[in-house]
C-alpha cells in the first residue's frame, strides 16, 4: 500500500458559494462606483461625458473599480464564455494604467513629465486624463489589483500559488497598512508617509474587499483553496480570515470614534482596545475550539461506527453461508471468506491477490468468462444494481462445477470493486435435469397407451369396422372426445413446463397477419359450426408481424376456442386486428359469451383457472390455454389482457411487434356455419364421397352416402336436411322423394357437369316445385359448396336483400355479413341489373351504392321509384356526405343513409334487421 | 412413389396393432410389423418395404440408431423412414431429419388421417427433392 498524500477535499457547493461572496461583493462595489460617479456628476452639474474627465478624485477612484470590477465579473463567467477572457485583460490592463498614471504624477513622476500642463492645453470638459492625485498607497492597491486580475490564472513556479495571489494579498497588505494607520491613530504609516488620519478610508476598504474577491474567484486552488474544504481547516479558514481583519479594523474604529468624541484619550484608547481585542479573541477562540471540538467528537464517533459495521459486514461475510468474492477493477481477488475456501478449495492467503480467472474459472470457459465479466463490467447494471448470473467454475481439485453469483459493484474512492455471493448449483442442475427427465418419461409413458386408445376409438369411430349400434357409436365418440382431451392435457403441461423451465424456443419470423387469421379459423371452423356460431375476420389493421408462426397460431386458436366454447348458439365470435399501442398490432377475440366478472378477471390468466371448474368438463378445456397464451405472448415481448363487461361478453386481446402495416383498410368475411345436421350424399364416385364428406366435416355436418332406392330409403325414413345428388349416380331420386309427403320438401343440390340453361343459382326458387334448389358444376369447389349450403340452410321465408354494388369485394363482405344475419342476399353489379333484379325477384330490401357508373343511385331509385319498388326499404352509402336534397332523391320506403368510410358491416346489418322490422310492422298495421 | 408395403417398428404390441389396422384399412397399404430394431432388420434382410415407420423410443436399440443401421443396407438406401414420437421439440425433429428421415409424426396419430398424413410427407420430400 502507497502512503496516501492528504489533499484538500474541495467542496463543490462551498466553491459555488466562495464564488457567489466574490460576486456579491463585484455587484456592491460595482454598484456603489457607479453611484458616486452620477452623483459626483450630478453635484456638479456636469454632463455625462464629462464625469469621466473630471479631475475630482472621488471620480478617478470609481473609473478604476468599475473597470477592476468588470474585469472581476467577466473573470467568474470565463469558464462558460471563454472569450470574456480578453474583456478582463483589456479592462484589468486600462485601471492599471490609470492607476499607473496616478502613481507616476503623485509619487514617481517616471514619466518627467509635467502632466499638469499636457492637460491644461486640452479643453477641461473634453479631457480623458485626471490631473488629480490617489492616495500612493492606494494607487499602488488599485495597480497590484489590476495585476492580479491580469494574471489570474498565470502559476507561480509552484503549481499551488498563483501570480493572482500573491498580488492581491500584497494589495491587501497595502490597504490594511493605511486602514490600521488610520484607525490606530498612526501618523505617516500609509505608503507614502502621508497623513493616515487624513486619508479617505472607504478607499482602502472598498480595495481590501476587492482584493478578497479576486482571491475568492478562484477558490478552488491557489492559497485560499483551502478554503473550500469541507474539513475542519476549510471551517478555520473561513471563519478566521475575514476575522482576522475584520475584528481589529471594528474595533480600531470604534475607538477612533471614542476619541473623536473625548471619552478617552489616545493611549487610554489603545490600552482598551488591546483589552477588547484580546477578549474578544479569546472569546472566539473557546467559542471555535467547542465547535471543532465537537466536529472531531461527530468524526471520532463516525469513525468509530464504521469501523464497527466494517466489523459486523466481515463478521457476516466471514458467517455466511454463501461463498463471497470480491474483485477489484482490474479482477484481482480483494476478498474472500471461508465458505469461499470451502467451496473453491483455496485458502484465504492463495485466493486474495491472485487473478480471478486464473483461480476460478475453468480453462474451457476463461476467453468467453473474460469476456462475460468485461461485458458486465461495461454494463449499465454493473454500475447501479446487483445482478445474478450462472456460469461455471473450477475447484482447486480441478472439478469444474455450475454456481449462481448475485454481483454487486462497490464504490470506492479509487473506483469500483465488484463482490459476489457465489453458491454451487450443482444440486439445483441435477434436478432440473430429472424434473425434466421426468416429464419427458411421463410424456412418453402417458402418450403411448393413449396413442392405442385414440387410434382404437379412431378407428371404430371412422366406421373400418362396420356399423354399430347407435348407443355404442354415442359411447365410442364419448370415449375419443375425452381421450383428445387428455392428450390436449398433457400438450398444454408440457408447453407450461417448457415455458416455466425457459426451454420453449421461439422460431421468430415475420408473419402475415391475414394468413394466421385464415388458419385459425380453418381450424376452428368445424368447432364454430358444431355450436352453429359464425366466426367472422375483421382486418381493420393488417401487415406482417414477429413471431414464431406455430406458436402465434396457438395463442389465436386458444382465444377463439375458448370464445367459442363459451358463446351461446347462433351467435357470433369476430376475430378483429387493430393497431395496438406503439408499433405492436392487435389481435382481439370479441365473443357474446356470458362475460367475466370484474373480480375474477385477475384469476383469468392462472394455472387451471376457468372460473367455474365445473366448465373446464363441460366445455372440454385443459384450464391451461390462458396461461399459456399469456406466457407465449410475454415470450414475444407482447401482452395480453381481457376487456369485459359482465353478461355482455368479453374481448380477450393481445399485442405483438409489427414489422410493417400494409393497409389500414378493412377487410371483413364471415363464416357462417351451415346449419344443416345430417345430408344425404346420392352420390357413386367414392373420390367424390371423399371430397363431400370432408368439407361437410368442416361444418360439422354429418353425411350418409347411398348409391341405390335401397340404400336411401332406410336413410330417409330419419328425414335428412338436405341431399346432395351426383346427376351421374343413375336412380330416380326426385320419384322417391314426391312418393311421400315428409320427403318432399327435402331440398336438393344437384351435382352435374354442365348446369342446365333455364337455372340461376340466385333465383333457385324459380324450380323449387321439383325440390332441386340448386346445380353446382364438377369438380366442386369448396367455397361454392358451402355456401350453396348455406343457403340451402337458410329458412325459406328468410328476406331477401338485394345488394347493387359495382365492387365485388363489398359486395362478398356485405353478402356474408348479411348471410351471417340470417338473410339471402341477391347481387347485382351494376344499376341495370339491380333495376332488373329488383323488378323480377322483388327483393325485401335493397341496398345501393350511389357512386356506380351509370346509371347511378340517383338514377336507380328515379326509376325504382315508378314501379312497385317504391315502397321497398333502402339502405345508400356513398363516399361523401349527402345533402338532404340528395337524401330526398334517394328514397323509396323506409330508407337510411350512410357514408362509407364512416359506417362497418355490423351497422350496416343493424340497419338492415330495423328497416325490415319497420317494415313488416307497416304491412301488418 | 407408389406405396404398397409397410414396415411398422414400435415397440409397443398395442400401437403396433391400430397402426398397422390403420395403414391396412384405411390406406390400403400392406403393412408388415415389427417390435424392435433387431425384428425390423430381419425382416428388411428378406423383404424391401415402400416405407418405413419407425418409433423413436425403443428399448436396447432406439429409433434413430435403427435407421443408421438401416441405412447402411444398399437396398434401403432409398426407402422414406417417418420417424414416429412424442416428443416433439424442434430442436428434436431437426435432428431427425438432419439424420435423413422424411418426417415426422407426432403420437397419439389419428388413424383415420394417419395414411394421408404419411403420404403427405412424402409429397413434401419429393418436392423438395425436385
Amino acid at each position: 500500500m502507497t502512503e496516501q498524500t492528504p489533499v484538500f477535499e474541495v467542496d463543490g457547493t462551498i466553491v459555488k458559494r466562495l464564488r457567489m461572496i466574490a460576486l456579491c461583493i463585484t455587484g456592491a462595489i460595482f454598484a456603489l462606483a457607479l453611484f458616486q460617479m452620477f452623483v459626483h456628476a450630478f453635484s456638479h452639474d456636469l454632463p455625462l461625458a464629462a464625469m469621466l474627465s473630471s479631475r475630482n478624485l472621488n471620480s478617478v477612484f470609481s473609473v478604476v473599480m468599475l473597470l477592476c470590477t468588470g474585469a472581476l465579473a467577466a473573470s467568474l463567467y470565463e469558464e462558460k464564455v471563454p472569450a470574456y477572457k480578453y474583456l478582463r485583460l483589456f479592462s484589468a490592463l486600462t485601471a492599471a494604467t490609470i492607476a499607473g498614471v496616478q502613481l507616476d504624477k503623485a509619487f514617481l513622476n517616471l514619466s518627467q513629465m509635467p502632466l499638469d500642463s499636457v492637460i491644461d492645453l486640452i479643453p477641461e470638459q473634453s479631457v480623458w486624463l485626471v490631473r488629480c492625485f490617489l492616495n500612493p498607497g492606494d494607487a499602488v492597491s488599485s495597480i497590484l489589483i489590476a495585476l492580479g486580475l491580469l494574471t489570474l490564472n498565470v502559476p507561480l513556479k509552484r503549481p499551488s500559488v498563483y501570480w493572482s495571489d500573491c498580488f492581491c494579498i500584497a494589495a491587501i497588505l497595502t490597504c490594511l497598512m493605511s486602514l490600521i494607520g488610520w484607525v490606530f491613530g498612526v501618523p505617516h504609516f500609509c505608503l507614502g508617509g502621508i497623513d493616515c488620519q487624513k486619508i479617505a478610508p472607504a478607499i482602502p476598504l472598498t480595495l481590501t474587499c476587492l482584493g478578497a474577491a479576486v482571491l475568492l474567484a478562484r477558490p478552488e486552488r491557489g492559497v485560499v483553496s483551502v478554503m473550500s474544504s469541507a474539513n475542519a481547516g476549510g471551517v478555520i479558514a473561513r471563519f478566521w480570515f475575514p476575522a482576522a481583519i475584520g475584528v481589529p479594523l471594528l474595533l480600531g474604529y470604534l475607538r477612533a470614534l471614542g476619541q473623536e468624541a473625548n471619552l478617552f484619550d489616545r493611549d487610554t484608547g489603545l490600552t482598551i482596545l488591546v483589552l477588547v481585542l484580546i477578549a474578544t479573541f479569546y472569546f472566539f477562540i473557546l467559542w471555535f475550539a467547542r465547535r471543532v471540538d465537537h466536529m472531531d467528537a461527530a468524526r471520532k464517533l463516525t469513525s468509530e461506527r464504521l469501523a464497527a459495521s466494517e466489523q459486523r459486514t466481515r463478521h457476516i461475510i466471514e458467517s455466511a453461508i454463501e461463498a463471497y468474492v470480491s474483485i477489484d477493477g482490474s479482477g484481482v481477488i480483494v476478498g474472500w471468506n471461508n465458505e469461499a475456501t470451502e467451496l473453491f478449495g483455496w485458502s484465504h492467503e492463495e485466493a486474495v491477490g491472485a487473478k480471478l480467472v486464473e483461480k476460478l474459472v475453468p480453462a474451457q470457459f476463461s476467453n468467453d468468462y473474460v469476456e462475460k465479466i468485461s461485458a458486465f463490467l461495461q454494463s449499465k447494471d454493473s454500475l447501479s444494481m446487483s445482478k445474478r448470473m450462472e456460469a461455471f467454475s473450477v475447484h482447486k481439485d480441478g472439478h469444474v462445477f455450475p454456481i449462481e453469483m448475485a454481483i454487486f459493484p462497490v464504490h470506492w474512492d479509487e473506483g469500483i470493486n465488484y463482490c459476489a455471493f457465489v453458491h454451487d448449483i450443482s444440486d439445483r442442475r441435477e434436478a432440473e435435469a430429472r424434473v425434466s427427465e421426468f416429464y419427458s418419461i411421463v410424456s412418453h409413458e402417458l402418450r403411448t397407451p393413449l396413442t392405442s386408445i385414440k387410434g382404437a376409438l379412431g378407428m371404430i369411430d371412422g366406421g373400418t369396422c362396420g356399423e354399430i349400434a347407435p348407443k355404442a357409436s354415442r359411447l365410442v365418440t364419448i370415449a375419443l372426445q375425452n381421450c383428445n382431451r387428455l392428450v390436449r392435457l398433457i400438450n398444454d403441461i408440457l408447453d407450461i413446463r417448457k415455458i416455466e423451465a425457459g426451454k420453449m424456443e421461439l422460431d421468430i419470423q415475420e408473419l402475415d397477419v391475414e394468413a394466421i387469421v385464415n388458419r385459425v379459423i380453418e381450424d376452428l371452423q368445424p368447432l364454430a359450426a358444431a355450436s352453429k356460431l359464425t366466426l367472422i375476420a375483421d382486418l381493420n389493421f393488417y401487415g406482417s408481424i414477429k413471431g414464431d408462426p406455430d406458436r402465434v397460431t396457438q395463442i389465436l386458436t386458444n382465444l377463439v376456442s375458448n370464445a367459442i366454447k363459451f358463446s351461446s348458439a347462433d351467435g357470433k365470435v369476430t376475430i378483429r386486428t387493430t393497431k395496438g399501442s406503439r408499433k405492436f398490432l392487435r389481435f382481439n377475440v370479441i365473443d357474446e359469451g356470458p362475460g367475466i366478472p370484474a373480480n375474477q378477471i385477475h384469476k383469468l390468466f392462472g394455472k387451471f383457472s376457468q372460473l367455474d371448474s365445473s366448465m373446464t368438463r363441460k366445455k372440454g378445456g385443459t384450464g391451461l390455454g390462458l396461461a399459456i397464451s399469456k406466457a407465449l405472448v410475454e415470450q414475444h415481448g407482447g401482452v395480453i389482457g381481457v376487456d369485459s363487461v359482465h353478461t355482455k361478453g368479453s374481448t380477450f386481446w393481445f399485442e405483438l411487434a409489427l414489422v410493417s402495416a400494409t393497409s389500414t383498410g378493412t377487410r371483413v368475411k364471415a363464416f357462417t356455419p351451415v346449419s344443416l345436421n345430417r345430408v344425404v350424399g346420392v352420390v357413386a364416385d367414392s373420390k367424390l364421397r371423399e371430397t363431400i364428406a370432408e368439407l361437410l366435416s368442416t361444418q360439422g355436418v354429418k353425411v350418409d352416402f347411398a348409391t341405390t332406392i335401397d340404400e336411401l330409403n332406410p336413410i330417409l325414413e330419419s328425414l335428412p336436411d338436405a341431399i346432395v345428388w351426383d346427376i351421374d349416380c343413375d336412380i330416380d331420386l326426385l320419384d322417391r322423394l314426391s312418393l311421400q309427403r315428409e320427403t318432399q320438401h327435402i331440398p336438393v343440390v344437384v351435382l352435374c357437369d354442365q348446369k342446365p340453361m333455364n337455372f340461376d343459382n340466385q333465383n333457385g326458387d324459380a324450380i323449387e316445385d321439383d325440390g332441386i334448389k340448386d346445380w353446382l358444376v364438377k369438380p366442386i369447389v369448396s367455397d361454392e359448396f358451402v355456401s350453396c349450403l348455406r343457403r340451402l340452410s337458410l329458412p325459406t321465408g328468410a328476406p331477401r336483400i338485394l345488394i347493387v354494388d359495382d365492387d365485388l369485394s363489398t359486395r362478398e363482405i356485405l353478402s356474408d355479413v348479411l348471410s351471417s344475419g340470417g338473410f339471402r342476399c341477391l347481387e347485382a353489379a351494376d344499376g341495370a341489373e339491380g333495376i332488373s333484379i329488383a323488378r323480377n325477384d322483388r327483393p325485401d330490401l335493397i341496398i345501393l351504392d350511389v357512386g356506380m357508373p351509370r346509371p347511378d343511385g340517383f338514377e336507380v331509385v328515379s326509376i325504382l321509384r315508378q314501379e312497385r319498388a317504391k315502397v321497398t326499404p333502402l339502405i345508400t352509402y356513398s363516399a361523401r356526405e349527402l345533402s338532404s336534397e340528395d337524401k330526398d332523391l334517394l328514397t323509396l320506403g323506409p330508407t337510411t343513409h350512410f357514408t362509407k368510410a364512416k359506417t362497418s358491416s355490423d351497422e350496416i346489418l343493424e340497419a338492415v334487421k330495423d328497416l325490415i322490422k319497420q317494415a313488416s310492422e307497416n304491412t301488418e298495421g | 412413389m407408389e406405396i404398397k408395403n409397410v414396415l411398422m417398428v414400435d415397440d409397443d404390441d398395442d400401437i403396433r396393432e391400430v397402426g398397422g389396422m390403420s395403414l391396412e384399412d384405411v390406406g390400403n397399404w400392406s403393412v408388415s410389423l415389427a417390435g424392435s430394431a433387431e425384428e425390423a432388420l430381419a425382416h428388411v434382410s428378406t423383404h424391401t418395404p415402400d416405407l418405413i415407420l419407425l418409433d423413436v423410443m425403443m428399448p436396447d436399440v432406439d429409433g434413430p440408431t435403427t435407421l443408421l443401421r438401416l441405412r447402411e443396407l444398399p437396398a434401403l438406401e432409398q426407402v422414406p423412414i417417418i420417424f414416429m414420437t412424442a416428443r416433439v421439440q424442434k430442436d428434436e425433429v431437426d435432428s431427425y431429419l438432419a439424420l435423413g428421415a422424411a418426417g415426422v409424426i407426432v403420437k397419439p396419430f389419428d388413424p383415420m388421417t394417419l395414411p394421408n398424413e404419411i403420404l403427405d410427407i412424402l409429397r413434401k420430400q419429393s418436392s423438395k427433392n425436385d
